[in-house]
């Protein structure tokens, strides 16, 4: 962090920490204090100096907080009116809800019931509970079959290979493979994996709701450097390009997918570039913005400008014949 | 030697709660260590105080001093506004908020402060928990409007914002987090029912409003409203029972989006036929182009029109 830290962040940390310390009249070992806080012994020293020059008026001896600090331990008296911390401001109320509830949404957090209680106790601590007795926040990270989730998980955490049954975009087509995973994350509403693909013969990322089933195998693998999010295919300069002119209202569906950020028009409407590996990919999202979207630019090895209607067209043959 | 603004701070907030009478601004810069007892600088050092206290969510009470005639502002504390009770939260507990605070994507500032109130990080830095490490990564996005809308929905509040242009009043909101989006769900006062709005469509702020008592039909909100965001619910259109066939190659995929329940015929070739119940045409419309030529539409008559009406203007553009 540059520069030292404001009085205010200090004293944001310093009146839920004096309250802890003050709590153990046998005192609390520094290593303990820093780690729990999150701050350095030196910053730590700094804080409590100020602090054993606090109290009440008329400020003797007797009306200032009592700080001890010998070779690794700190002790805190006298100080009644900090014995409690502040109470949880809306935002870190928001903060702490969100992030359980999203704990809650990710398969296999849930042990013994323990995101439960979590919950339950800081919900007490917010206030009154809606009359349904419900919860004022839910987060859905997405739709995962709990089976192929654990299996995926579980391969990643043993370093065993996985086999999975999945329909690949690109090629259009299910397919068996045996996968190395490396890495596990969600965004958007949808998991991901990384890992080493055996067909493909290199590191690729998959959709877990795009694999029907997974089976684990006793197969282990060493792990490979971490394959990370701002590593992936999506931003490889080589990948065709397509430039777009997306209403207002259509936008929402091209939410950050472009690999290029523009401001907006003065309507409203949004430019996006969007790096594509396949043209099959692209084609829902065109066919979904329809007459909102206006092709600028098209790498010819995805398409003409035509490629709406071409796609459109096809479509339209299935109904035709059926 | 003067005296620094952290022990200043720290002797106003001792001051405020250590006092049980309401103390005039005469009084605090007297009987508060670190305040220029002569000069006009009380004045500045004392509102700045203040506001970066109240900031933190320190509440400060003002009410008439005693035996003051005229009456003169008195400032103090109030003890159940202020103090945390404790929630008594175990080793194990402290290590799920924890956990829970790397979910979080936006607001590291209180998702820290929030768990030093709390107790802190149990586990030792260098040796982060197990489950800490191998954990899949989340991070929650955030939204301006977020927090206001959480504390009604914990107070049992009102919010009244602009959507699409129209001011709408919502009684006891609740958040959903949903495909990437964050959602508002509540009484909508116009249409006098549950409505569902995207915090990213909502124009400008969203403010607290006072709220009246709930009625029972009110009360009826619940989490179910929240769990039906599929893009073809979100409307009020009159229901239309529509019947969609996906081959086999997505068939698995979109069974774990809709699930097996709306199943309404499986085929040899393993293509399954699902019926929805739609009040959003339009969210029904883009959910199945998506699938493009996987995806029939069978049924009603009325729905299929739509779709290859559709489809037929799409193939007749020429860009």
């Amino acid at each position: 962090m540059a520069g030292a830290p404001r009085a205010t962040d200090r004293l944001r940390r310093l009146l839920s920490m004096v309250p802890f310390i003050a709590a153990h009249p046998e005192g609390v070992s520094i290593t303990e204090i820093c780690t729990r806080f999150g701050i350095s012994e030196t910053q730590l020293l700094r804080d409590l100096e100020v602090v054993m020059m606090v109290g009440v008026y008329p400020y003797t001896p007797d009306s200032l907080i009592e700080v001890f600090v010998d070779d690794d331990t700190a002790t805190i008296r006298l100080a009644d009116y900090f014995a409690r911390p502040l109470q949880l401001t809306p935002a870190e109320g928001l903060a702490l809800s969100a992030g359980l509830a999203a704990l809650a949404a990710v398969p296999g957090a849930e042990i013994d019931g323990v995101v439960t209680r979590t919950v339950e106790k800081l919900t007490g601590l917010l206030g009154e509970r809606s009359t349904t007795g419900s919860h004022p926040i839910d987060v859905d990270l997405g739709v995962v079959a709990g089976d192929v989730f654990d299996a995926v998980d579980g391969a990643r955490r043993d370093q065993t290979r996985v086999e999975i049954d999945y329909y690949s975009v690109d090629s259009d087509e299910r397919t068996t493979r045996t996968i190395e995973p490396a890495q596990l994350w969600n965004v958007g509403g949808y998991w991901y994996v990384s890992g080493f693909c055996h067909r493909a013969g290199e590191t690729r990322v998959f959709r877990l709701d795009r694999i029907a089933e997974a089976h684990g195998t006793t197969e282990t693998f060493s792990r490979t450097p971490d394959l990370l999010e701002e590593d992936l295919a999506f931003t490889d300069p080589d990948l065709p390009r397509v430039r777009l002119r997306v209403a207002a209202r259509s936008a929402w569906l091209f939410d950050g997918l472009s690999v290029e950020t523009l401001p907006p028009g003065p309507d409203g409407s949004v430019e996006v570039v969007l790096a594509v590996v396949s043209r099959r990919w692209l084609e829902p999202l065109l066919v979904q913005a329809g007459r909102d979207v206006e092709i600028l630019e098209i790498d010819e090895r995805l398409g003409t400008a035509t490629i709406i209607a071409d796609t459109a067209a096809r479509v339209l043959a299935r109904y035709d014949t059926a | 030697m003067a005296i620094p603004r952290l022990e200043r701070l720290l002797n106003l907030t001792a001051a405020l709660l250590d006092t049980s009478v309401p103390l005039t601004a005469e009084q605090i810069r007297h009987r508060v260590d670190g305040y220029e007892k002569t000069g006009d600088a009380f004045g500045r050092q004392f509102e700045r105080d203040k506001d970066a206290l109240r900031e933190m969510g320190v509440p400060i009470t003002v009410r008439p001093a005693p035996e003051t005639d005229p009456p003169v502002s008195g400032y103090l504390i109030v003890p159940t506004e202020y103090y945390l009770p404790d929630p008594g939260f175990t080793g194990d507990e402290l290590a799920v908020l924890h956990l829970a605070g790397r979910m979080v994507g936006f607001d590291e500032t209180g998702t820290s402060s929030g768990l030093w109130k709390l107790g802190g990080n149990p586990s030792s830095e260098g040796e982060a928990s197990s489950q800490e490490q191998d954990a899949p990564i989340t991070s929650l996005p955030g939204d301006p409007n977020l927090a206001v809308v959480f504390a009604a929905a914990t107070s049992q509040g009102s919010v009244r914002f602009t959507y699409h242009g129209k001011e709408r009043t919502v009684h006891r909101p609740a958040l959903g987090f949903r495909r990437g989006h964050w959602y508002l769900v509540g009484w909508d006062t116009a249409s006098q029912q549950p409505r569902t709005f995207r915090f990213d469509r909502i124009d400008g702020i969203v403010d607290p409003v006072d709220s009246p008592e709930p009625t029972a039909t009110e009360v009826t909100v619940s989490r179910s409203s929240l769990g039906s965001l599929e893009p073809w619910t979100l409307g009020l259109e009159p229901v239309v029972r529509a019947t969609v066939r996906f081959d086999a190659t997505v068939a698995p995929t979109v069974l774990h989006e809709v699930g097996s329940s709306t199943v309404s015929a499986r085929h040899p070739d393993g293509s399954v036929e699902i019926t929805l119940d739609v009040t959003n045409r339009d969210g029904f419309l883009a959910w199945v182009l998506g699938h493009l030529d996987h995806a029939l539409v069978l049924a009603p008559p009325e729905m299929v029109d739509l779709v290859v009406g559709r489809l037929r203007t799409l193939s007749e553009g020429v860009r």
